[in-house]
C-alpha cells in the first residue's frame, strides 16, 4: 500500500533546480558567491599568475591592467594573486573561528540547558560578562595578550562569538527538553547523556546552522578589523584585512586599487554568508514555507 | 565584572610605566613612578583600592591624558551619544519601514532589494566607505564640511548644557552653530546609519513574516479588515518585540563608540578614547571605559525589559 | 496624516542644511584667518611636566613654544637663505649674558631686565633657583641630563643677586650648554607651582601634567586644551621679545592621515603634520602647498640584540648588513625623503665620518659571510615591527624578502605600540626597526653615550670594551683633538662590527599652504617654533 500519493510526472533535475532558483534567487546568489570564493581559494596555487609574496620594487603601485589584473601594491606584489590566496586564508579564518565558537558555545549551552541549576547559572553569568564586554576591545585585548599568529587570531575571533552559540543552544534545549519525545526517550531507559546527544541535539541544530552562516561573515570582518590595527595575521601574508589596512592610506593619494579589491572581496563574502543565512532561515523554518 | 576587567588589563603585555617614563629614564625613576601610581603593590591591594575609588566616583587618572578618567568619560560621552542617537533615529526611520515593506511584499523585487541593501550595510567596510564619501562629498564636490570634528573652527560652540551640540545650540538660540553641527553630523551619521539599517531591516522583515503567516493574521484577513490596518495595527505591534530587542542591542553596541568612524572623522568620542587606552596600556582608562560600557549594556536591557512589560499585555508588569 | 507631517519635517531639515551650504563666513573672516594658524596634528598631548614629560612629539613641541629657558640656539642664516637655529652655537634667551669663568668650572648667567611670567609675576634669580631645586629634587630625566653635564645638584646652583645665578660645574665639559638648551630647563614660576607641591607630590607633578597657567615664559601660552579635540596657543602678553607674527595657533587633532592630507589640500588647515612619505610626494604636485624639507640627524636603524644568539655573532650581523636593501628602503619606504646613514654618528653631527661604511646590498657577499659565521642556509630569525607604524611594516617586508635571497629566513612579528615600547625599554627585542633616535645635544659623545653605552638606551646590548672606555674617558673631556680622534675610532669599531644595520636619516618634512612662510628650522630638536611663521 502506498502511503504517500505519487507526486505527479517525473521532473528533471534542471526544472527542479530552476524552481529552487525562482523561489530563492538571493539565497542561491549568496551561496554561489561563497562557492566561487572557495573555489578561487582552492585553485589559488594553480591559477595565481604571480607568487603572492614576491616583492618587486620596480613594479610598485601599478594601476590595474596589463599583466597585473588588479594592479600592484607598495611592494610590487600582484594584488590579483594576493586576493586569490587571501581567499583561502580568510575562509579558513572564518570557518575555523566559527567551528571553535560553535563547539565551545554549544557544549556550554548544552550543559547549561540540559542540567540547569548551578551549572546553568555559572555558564550564563560568564556568557553575560563575555557579551557585555565591548567586543572589539575584547578581541584586541586577547590578540594583544596572545600575540599575533593565525591560530591566535582564530581563537580571539572565536571567543567573542561563543556567547551567541551558548545562548542559542540553551534556549532551544530548554524548549526541546520538555517535548514528548524526550520524555519518551527517557522513559525508554536511555541514560541522560544519550538522550542529550541522540535525541535532543539534532533538533537544536537548525538555528545553529543559520547562526553559523551569519557568524562566518562577522568573523571575517572582525579578523579584518584586527588586521587593520596590526593584531591579525603576520605580514606579509595575503589576508584581505591586512591588504585593506595597508592600502587605505593610498586611497586619497590616488592609488585606490590597493584597498578597493580586497575590500570588495570582504564585502562580497560577508554578503554571501549573510544572504545564505537569511535564506536558510526562510527555508528551514517550517512556518514560513 | 570589575574583577574580570582588572585581571584582563593586567594581562596585556607591556607596562604603562614604559609609556609614561621617557626613554632616557633610569631604573630608580621607573620604580618611583610605579610606586607613585601604586603599581608596585600586590594586585589584590590595587584592586581593593580601585573598587574603593569607584564607590566614591573616582575612577583614577588616565596615564595618557593626565586627566581623571571620570572627567574623560564625561567629556567624550556626549559626542558619542549625539552621533549614535542620531544614527539610530535615522536607521530606525529607514530600516523599519523597509523591513515591513519587504515582508508585506515577500518574494517581490522589493523584498530582494531590501535584503541586498540590508546585507550591504553589514558587509561594506565602514572605514572604506567613510573615506570614499569624504573624498567625494568633501574633497571633490565641496558639499559637506571638513572631517575635523563636530564643529568648524570659525563656529563658537554654544553654551554647554547637555554637551549635545544640536540641543545646546537650539537652547541658546544659536542658529549658525546648529546648522554647523548638523552639517558635521551628516557624513558620520549616514555611514553609521547605513550599517545599523541592516540588522534592523532584517529583523523587522523576519519578525513581520512570522506574524503575517500566523493564524490570527489570516483570520483578520478573512474578516475583511483592510490590508494596511492589518500590517500596521495588528501585525507590526506583534512583531515589534524582537525588533525592539535588536534596536537595543545595536544601540548599546554603538554607544560603545565606533573607533573607525571616530578616527576617520576626528570625532572626539569614546571609541577612540578606548582604543588609545588599550593601545597604551592605560589601565584606569580601559577599566573605566569597560565599566561604562557594561553599565550602558545593563541599562539598555533594563529599559527593554520595562518596555516589553508595557507593550506586551501578556507579560505581568 | 502622519506621513505628511514627517515629509514636512524632512523638508524643513533639508532646507536648513541647504541654507547652511557653503562655508560660514562671518564678517571680517578674512582678517581673522590671518591671525590664526590652523594645524592638523596626529595625536593629543599627554604629560606637560617639563622635567618629566611624556616623550610624544606634540607635548614636547608645545613645551618648546610656551616655555623659555636660559640659553638657546643662535639664529644663523645659511648660504641658501634659510635661517636655522644652529645646533652648536648658543646665545642667551632668558639670559642677557652667559659666560664661563674659572677655567670652565663656573657658568655665570645674568637674566634680562623686567622678565615676567605669563601672569605678570617677575622672573628673577629666585625663580631660576626654584626651578633648578625642583629639578634636582624630582630627580627625573632632566636631572640626569644636567648631572651628565657635571652640574651635580642643588648646591651647584647659587643665587648671586636679583638677576644673576651661578652654576658650579664639577668638570669643565662641552656638553653643558647643549644639555641646557631644552624644555627641561624651562624656568617655572614659584608663586604658581609652590601651592601645588604637597607631601605626596613634592614636585607638583600632578598639577604640571595638565596645567601651565601663570608659569609660561615663551612667545605663546597654552590658552586651552580640550583633550581629544584640540589645543590652542595664544600670544603671551608678557613675552620678553617681539610678539609672534601669528597671535593664535589652533592645533586640531585629526588622527586619520588621509583626512589630514585632505584638509591641507582643501585649505581648511594651514599645516598638516605627520603626513606619510607618499602623501608628501603627492602634495609636492599641489600648487597651493609648500613643502619644506630639511636634513636631520635622526638615526634610524635595525637593531640586532648582541646578547641573543645568533646576533652575538659578528659575522652574522655583517652578513645581514650586506643583505639589507638600503636603496630600496630609502626609495620605496621613505620615497627619497631620507639620506643614507653611514655611521652611528649621523651626518650633520661633528666628527661624523663615513669612511668606514663599506656595506652595500650584495647577497653573494652576505651568503659568504653567513657561511663564515658557521650558520648554514635557512637560518631562521624573527623580526619585530611596530604594528602602528607604517614605515616599520614596510621595512619588515623589504628586509624579509632581501634576507631570503641571502639564505636567511625571516618571520615577521608585529607588536602593538605599547608592547613594542615595553620590550624595547627592557632590551628584549632581538631584531627590530628603531624608527628614529634624535640626540638633542649635537655632540657625538652625548649621542654615543646614550646609544652605545647607557643601560637605558643601548637597546641592542652592544658592548665593546674599547668603545666603553673611550666614551668614559672623553665624554667630559675638553681636549677637542683627542675627542675627535676617539670619536673616529668608535665609529670605526661600531661600523665594522655592525653594531646596527645603519639604515637612514629621515628628513624633516613640513607641508604647509603656500601663504605660510618664515619657518626657522632647528636641527637640534627638530621642533616647529610657530613664533617665526607668517601668514598672508
Amino acid at each position: 500500500m502506498r502511503l504517500a500519493a505519487d507526486a505527479g510526472p517525473r521532473r528533471s533535475v534542471w526544472s527542479g533546480a530552476s524552481d529552487l532558483w525562482r523561489a530563492h534567487p538571493i539565497t542561491l546568489a549568496g551561496a554561489a558567491v561563497i562557492a566561487l570564493v572557495a573555489l578561487a581559494g582552492m585553485a589559488a596555487p594553480v591559477v595565481a599568475p604571480f607568487d603572492p609574496l614576491t616583492v618587486n620594487p620596480a613594479e610598485a603601485l601599478r594601476p590595474p591592467g596589463g599583466p597585473h589584473l588588479m594592479g600592484t601594491d607598495d611592494f610590487g606584489q600582484d594584488i590579483w594573486s594576493r586576493v586569490l590566496w587571501g581567499a583561502r586564508l580568510d575562509l579558513e579564518i572564518a570557518l575555523g573561528a566559527v567551528a571553535v565558537a560553535l563547539l565551545a558555545g554549544c557544549t556550554l549551552g548544552a550543559v547549561a540547558g540540559f542540567w540547569g541549576g548551578w551549572a546553568d547559572e555559572v555558564v550564563m553569568r560568564s556568557m553575560d560578562i563575555l557579551q557585555a564586554f565591548p567586543s572589539f576591545i575584547l578581541a584586541m585585548g586577547i590578540a594583544a595578550a596572545l600575540g599575533p599568529s593565525f591560530r591566535n587570531l582564530v581563537v580571539s575571533v572565536a571567543l567573542i562569538n561563543v556567547a551567541v552559540y551558548a545562548r542559542l543552544m540553551r534556549a532551544r534545549l530548554l524548549v526541546v527538553k520538555q517535548a514528548l519525545y524526550a520524555t519518551a526517550a527517557r522513559g525508554a531507559g536511555n541514560p541522560p547523556w544519550r538522550v542529550l546527544l541522540v535525541h535532543l541535539l539534532p533538533n537544536c541544530l537548525t538555528p545553529i546552522f543559520v547562526q553559523s552562516s551569519l557568524q562566518s561573515g562577522w568573523a571575517i570582518l572582525t579578523a579584518a578589523g584586527l588586521s587593520f590595527v596590526g593584531l591579525g595575521v603576520r605580514i606579509p601574508e595575503p589576508e584581505w584585512g591586512v591588504m585593506v589596512a595597508m592600502g587605505v592610506a593610498r586611497v586619497t593619494a590616488g592609488s585606490w586599487w590597493v584597498s578597493f579589491y580586497p575590500g570588495l572581496c570582504i564585502a562580497l563574502v560577508v554578503m554571501g554568508f549573510n544572504l545564505v543565512g537569511d535564506g536558510l532561515q526562510d527555508l528551514l523554518d517550517p512556518q514560513r514555507r | 565584572m570589575t574583577l574580570v576587567t582588572f585581571v584582563l588589563t593586567r594581562v596585556l603585555p607591556g607596562s604603562p610605566i614604559d609609556q609614561i617614563a621617557g626613554p632616557m629614564s633610569t631604573t630608580e625613576q621607573r620604580r618611583a613612578l610605579a610606586a607613585h601610581y601604586g603599581l608596585d603593590r600586590p594586585l589584590w591591594v590595587q584592586y581593593g583600592a580601585y573598587i574603593a575609588g569607584v564607590a566614591r566616583g573616582d575612577f583614577g587618572f588616565s596615564f595618557t591624558t593626565s586627566h581623571p578618567v571620570a572627567d574623560d568619560l564625561g567629556r567624550f560621552f556626549p559626542a558619542t551619544f549625539e552621533l549614535t542617537t542620531a544614527a539610530i533615529v535615522a536607521a530606525t526611520a529607514i530600516g523599519i519601514p523597509l523591513g515591513v515593506w519587504g515582508a508585506v511584499r515577500q518574494g517581490s523585487w522589493v523584498d530582494h532589494l531590501v535584503r541586498v541593501v540590508a546585507v550591504a550595510g553589514v558587509a561594506l567596510p565602514i572605514f572604506w566607505l567613510s573615506l570614499v564619501l569624504i573624498y567625494l562629498l568633501f574633497s571633490t564636490w565641496h558639499l559637506l564640511p571638513a572631517p575635523m570634528g563636530r564643529l568648524s573652527l570659525q563656529s563658537a560652540p554654544p553654551r554647554q548644557v547637555t554637551g549635545l551640540l544640536l540641543i545646546d545650540s537650539l537652547l541658546s538660540g544659536n542658529g549658525p552653530a546648529f546648522v554647523d553641527a548638523a552639517r558635521h553630523l551628516v557624513l558620520p551619521v549616514s555611514v553609521l546609519a547605513f550599517a545599523a539599517v541592516a540588522p534592523l531591516a532584517r529583523i523587522t522583515r523576519t519578525s513581520m513574516l512570522d506574524v503575517l503567516s500566523s493564524a490570527h493574521t489570516r483570520a483578520a484577513r478573512a474578516l475583511g479588515i483592510p490590508a494596511r490596518r492589518i500590517v500596521w495595527t495588528y501585525a507590526f505591534r506583534n512583531a515589534a518585540l524582537p525588533v525592539l530587542t535588536m534596536l537595543a542591542i545595536v544601540y548599546g553596541y554603538l554607544l560603545g563608540g565606533s573607533v573607525l568612524i571616530e578616527t576617520v572623522f576626528a570625532w572626539p568620542g569614546l571609541g577612540r578614547y578606548a582604543f588609545n587606552a588599550v593601545s597604551s596600556n592605560d589601565y584606569p582608562a580601559v577599566q573605566g571605559f569597560i565599566l561604562y560600557a557594561t553599565v550602558i549594556y545593563v541599562a539598555i536591557f533594563v529599559i527593554v525589559d520595562v518596555l516589553y512589560a508595557l507593550l506586551d499585555p501578556r507579560i505581568e508588569a | 496624516m502622519r506621513r505628511a507631517r514627517s515629509r514636512v519635517g524632512v523638508a524643513l531639515v533639508l532646507a536648513l542644511l541647504v541654507a547652511g551650504l557653503g562655508r560660514a563666513t562671518p564678517a571680517g573672516a578674512a582678517a581673522d584667518a590671518r591671525q590664526t594658524l590652523v594645524v592638523a596634528v596626529s595625536r593629543d598631548m599627554q604629560n606637560l611636566d617639563p622635567t618629566n614629560a611624556s616623550s610624544d612629539s606634540f607635548t614636547l613641541e608645545t613645551l618648546t613654544n610656551i616655555y623659555s629657558w636660559l640659553v638657546d640656539y643662535k639664529l644663523v642664516k645659511q648660504s641658501n637663505g634659510q635661517t636655522i637655529g644652529a645646533p652648536n652655537e648658543f646665545v642667551g634667551n632668558l639670559a642677557e649674558s652667559i659666560w664661563l669663568a674659572d677655567g670652565g668650572k663656573k657658568l655665570i648667567v645674568t637674566l634680562r631686565r623686567n622678565l615676567k611670567f605669563s601672569n605678570g609675576d617677575p622672573l628673577d634669580a629666585n625663580a631660576v633657583k626654584f626651578t633648578y631645586d625642583r629639578l634636582f629634587d624630582q630627580n627625573a630625566t632632566t636631572a640626569a641630563l644636567t648631572k651628565m653635564a657635571e652640574v651635580m645638584g642643588k648646591e651647584s646652583v647659587r643665587v648671586v643677586d636679583d638677576r644673576t645665578v651661578e652654576f658650579t660645574i664639577a668638570e669643565p665639559n662641552t656638553l653643558l650648554l647643549g644639555n641646557m638648551a631644552q624644555y627641561g630647563h624651562s624656568i617655572l614660576n614659584p608663586n604658581v607651582i609652590r601651592p601645588h607641591m604637597t607631601a605626596a607630590d613634592p614636585s607638583a607633578h600632578e598639577w604640571l601634567k595638565s596645567n601651565t597657567k601663570g608659569t609660561e615664559t615663551g612667545p605663546y601660552l597654552l590658552e586651552s586644551w580640550q583633550p581629544g579635540v584640540e589645543f590652542v596657543l595664544a600670544r603671551n602678553p608678557y613675552f620678553w621679545a617681539a610678539p609672534p607674527k601669528i597671535p593664535r595657533v589652533v592645533l586640531r587633532i585629526v588622527p586619520d592621515p588621509s583626512a589630514r592630507l585632505a584638509l591641507l589640500k582643501s585649505g581648511d588647515v594651514d599645516i598638516a603634520r605627520d603626513l606619510a612619505p607618499l602623501d608628501e610626494v603627492e602634495v609636492l604636485k599641489d600648487r597651493n602647498v609648500s613643502v619644506y624639507r630639511f636634513p636631520t640627524r635622526i638615526v634610524s636603524f635595525l637593531g640586532m640584540n648582541a646578547a641573543v644568539a645568533p646576533f652575538n655573532n659578528v659575522k652574522l650581523r655583517q652578513a645581514i648588513s650586506y643583505a639589507v636593501p638600503y636603496g630600496t628602503i630609502i626609495r620605496s619606504v621613505m620615497v627619497g625623503f631620507a639620506r643614507p646613514l653611514t655611521s652611528p654618528v649621523p651626518s650633520g653631527m661633528p666628527t661624523h665620518t663615513d669612511e668606514f661604511f663599506a656595506y652595500k646590498t650584495d647577497p653573494a657577499r652576505a651568503k659568504a659571510l653567513l657561511a663564515e659565521a658557521g650558520l648554514g642556509n635557512g637560518t631562521a630569525v624573527t623580526f619585530t615591527s611596530r604594528a602602528d607604524l607604517a614605515e616599520s611594516k614596510s621595512i619588515a617586508v623589504w628586509v624579509k624578502s632581501a634576507l631570503a635571497r641571502a639564505g636567511i629566513n625571516v618571520t615577521i612579528n608585529e607588536m602593538p605600540g605599547a608592547a613594542f615600547t615595553a620590550a624595547l625599554q627592557k632590551h628584549e627585542l632581538v631584531f627590530f626597526h628603531h624608527p628614529g633616535w634624535n640626540s638633542i645635544n649635537n655632540d657625538p659623545f652625548y649621542h654615543l653615550f646614550w646609544l652605545l653605552k647607557s643601560t637605558c638606551c643601548d637597546y641592542t646590548n652592544y658592548h665593546s670594551k674599547e668603545i666603553d672606555d673611550l666614551i668614559a674617558k672623553y665624554t667630559i673631556s675638553t681636549d677637542l683633538n683627542a675627542r675627535a680622534a676617539a670619536s673616529r675610532r668608535i665609529q670605526q669599531i661600531a661600523t665594522e662590527e655592525a653594531a646596527w644595520v645603519f639604515l637612514y636619516q629621515p628628513d624633516f618634512v613640513l607641508a604647509t599652504r603656500k601663504n605660510i612662510d618664515g619657518l626657522v628650522y632647528y636641527p637640534a630638536d627638530v621642533r616647529v617654533r610657530y613664533y617665526y611663521l607668517t601668514k598672508e
